[in-house]
């Protein structure tokens, strides 16, 4: 089975909220308004995709393996 | 009582001062305090890496709303909801995103030829001649770029690109009739301009950009209103990036490091951000607090105008290590030249890439580079540079070209 590592550099991530609105539930802004994946981040992987290519600084990264 | 404060918001005191001198006072000792602007109106000032990160990522309390520049302070911004920059979230968001898509990492890839080719049109004549005012050479780029990426036809760059620099810096780039009577001709110039071309692309699809400018409309509706107002965000945005290789450049032959950087293209991404972080080609933005804040332990009222000095952040010593040397390999880089926050600059991935465009062009073309004179910073509080950077240069050799 393919498994999906989604991950979020907070040092790079500027808070633009790209993610949280193409990601509709996968991302979240933490208290610092740095962003972070929830745990359905794996149900949506077309939304997670397009975030990780939208992300104005690369902070997204989606590895899969398996 | 203190010594009165060198006014930060006087743009000459950019050309003529040290507005360095006075950041660096003030993140020591005031990093959030009242200042006054011509000694009419005050704001806020926030000097601090942390602080300024805070301001812009937190639009709720600190609003775009009313305005973004120094120059409306006191004022309220005419293109609040159809301009990018003055909106906030929700609406913001999903303005930008048409245009996100079409400035992302990836879509700007495929702009880096066309980028190259006007790159190398500009520094054409210089390399012909083996001496050049790199400020003059470089300043029609962005135009250039941006006109090509929006369908403006060519004929039209020079005086769009004399608006843009009007509307930056009308201290610097003055009518005869002074920068108030300049910034005000350069912004009709500017919205007359782009209302007639919006009018001429009605009804066709145009490049990328035109289409996803035209997308922003109010839900989805094209509104020649948005669109106009939004060029115009384009390229006064845009029109700062040449001053990010320009003090570089002026840095790296003082220091005598230019040859060895040429020969270094493995550094050439931490090149280009210490070269941001090293200009912050654009100085400060304006926000209004939307209710009672704390800021560094300073309690902020509500509506009040608040200040961020992203020159001052980039040099915050508490961040950067050696933060008064250029340092071209420095990682991590985590300068604020872009901003940070929803409104981060949505120009940045292409910046990046016509920064790095004129690093290697000249690197291939350029063996050595000397100043013929010392330059002189730009008459403004927003954008900073040099407007005459006249140098000579060592062309390299046919030969030679090809061994780099
Ligand atoms: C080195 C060059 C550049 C620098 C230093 C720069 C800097 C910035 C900064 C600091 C902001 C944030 C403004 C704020 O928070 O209110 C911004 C926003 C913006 N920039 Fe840039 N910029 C550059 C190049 C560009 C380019 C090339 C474009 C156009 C392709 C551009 C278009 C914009 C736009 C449209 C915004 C508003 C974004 C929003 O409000 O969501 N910029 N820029
Ligand atoms: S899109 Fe990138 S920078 Fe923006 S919030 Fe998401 S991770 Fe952060």
């Amino acid at each position: 089975m393919t498994t999906v590592d989604i991950t979020v550099d907070k040092d790079r991530c500027v808070g633009s909220a790209t993610c949280v609105v193409v990601a509709a539930g996968s991302f979240v802004l933490d208290e610092h308004d740095r962003s972070e994946p929830t745990s359905q981040a794996g149900s949506d992987l077309d939304g997670v995709e397009q975030a990780e290519q939208l992300c104005p600084t690369a902070a997204i990264r989606v590895v899969r393996s398996g | 009582m203190r010594p009165r404060e060198a006014d930060l918001t006087d743009p000459h005191l950019y050309a003529d001062g040290d507005p360095h001198a006075v950041w660096e006072r003030l993140r020591s000792q005031d990093p959030v305090s009242w200042q006054l602007a011509g000694g009419k109106t005050g704001y806020w000032s926030v000097t601090r890496h942390a602080d300024v990160d805070r301001v812009l990522r937190d639009h709720a309390t600190f609003t775009s709303t009313r305005g973004t520049f120094l120059n409306v302070l006191g004022k309220d911004d005419p293109a609040s909801g159809k301009q990018l920059a003055v909106t906030d979230p929700p609406r913001h968001t999903a303005m930008r995103s048409p245009l996100q898509r079409t400035l992302s990492i990836r879509s700007t890839a495929e702009q880096i030829e066309m980028i190259r080719d006007r790159v190398r049109a500009a520094l054409r004549p210089g390399l012909e001649h083996g001496s050049m005012d790199l400020a003059e050479a470089m300043s029609g780029l962005p135009v250039a770029v941006l006109g090509t990426m929006i369908g403006l036809p060519e004929a039209d760059w020079p005086h769009v690109t004399e608006l843009a620099l009007m509307a930056v810096a009308p201290h610097e780039w003055t009518l005869p009739r002074g920068p108030v009577v300049t910034l005000r001709r350069a912004h009709r110039g500017l919205f007359a301009y782009f209302q007639d071309q919006t009018h001429a692309r009605q009804g066709s699809t145009g490049t990328d950009l035109m289409s996803a400018l035209l997308e922003m409309g109010i839900e989805g509706c094209p509104d020649p209103g948005t669109v106009v107002a939004n060029c115009y965000s384009l390229i006064v945005g845009a029109a700062t990036w040449p001053h990010a290789p320009t003090s570089a450049l002026i840095e790296l032959v003082r220091t005598g490091r230019y040859q060895e950087l040429a020969g270094r293209p493995e550094l050439l991404d931490p090149l280009v951000e210490e070269s941001l972080r090293w200009a912050s080609p654009a100085n400060h933005f304006l926000r209004h607090t939307t209710r009672d804040v704390e800021l560094g332990g300073v309690p902020l009222p509500a509506g009040a105008p608040v200040v961020v000095w992203l020159g001052s952040a980039n040099r915050d010593e508490s961040v950067f290590a050696d933060p008064w040397t250029f340092d071209p390999a420095r990682q991590p880089n985590r300068h604020l030249a872009f901003g940070s926050g929803p409104h981060n600059c949505l120009g940045a991935a292409l910046a990046r890439r016509m920064i790095r465009v004129v690093f290697e062009e000249l690197f291939a073309t350029v063996d050595d580079i000397t100043l013929d004179a010392e330059p002189g910073h730009i008459a403004s509080n927003f954008v900073a540079g040099h407007r005459h950077v006249p140098v000579t240069l060592r062309v390299r050799s046919p030969a030679g070209r090809n061994a780099t």
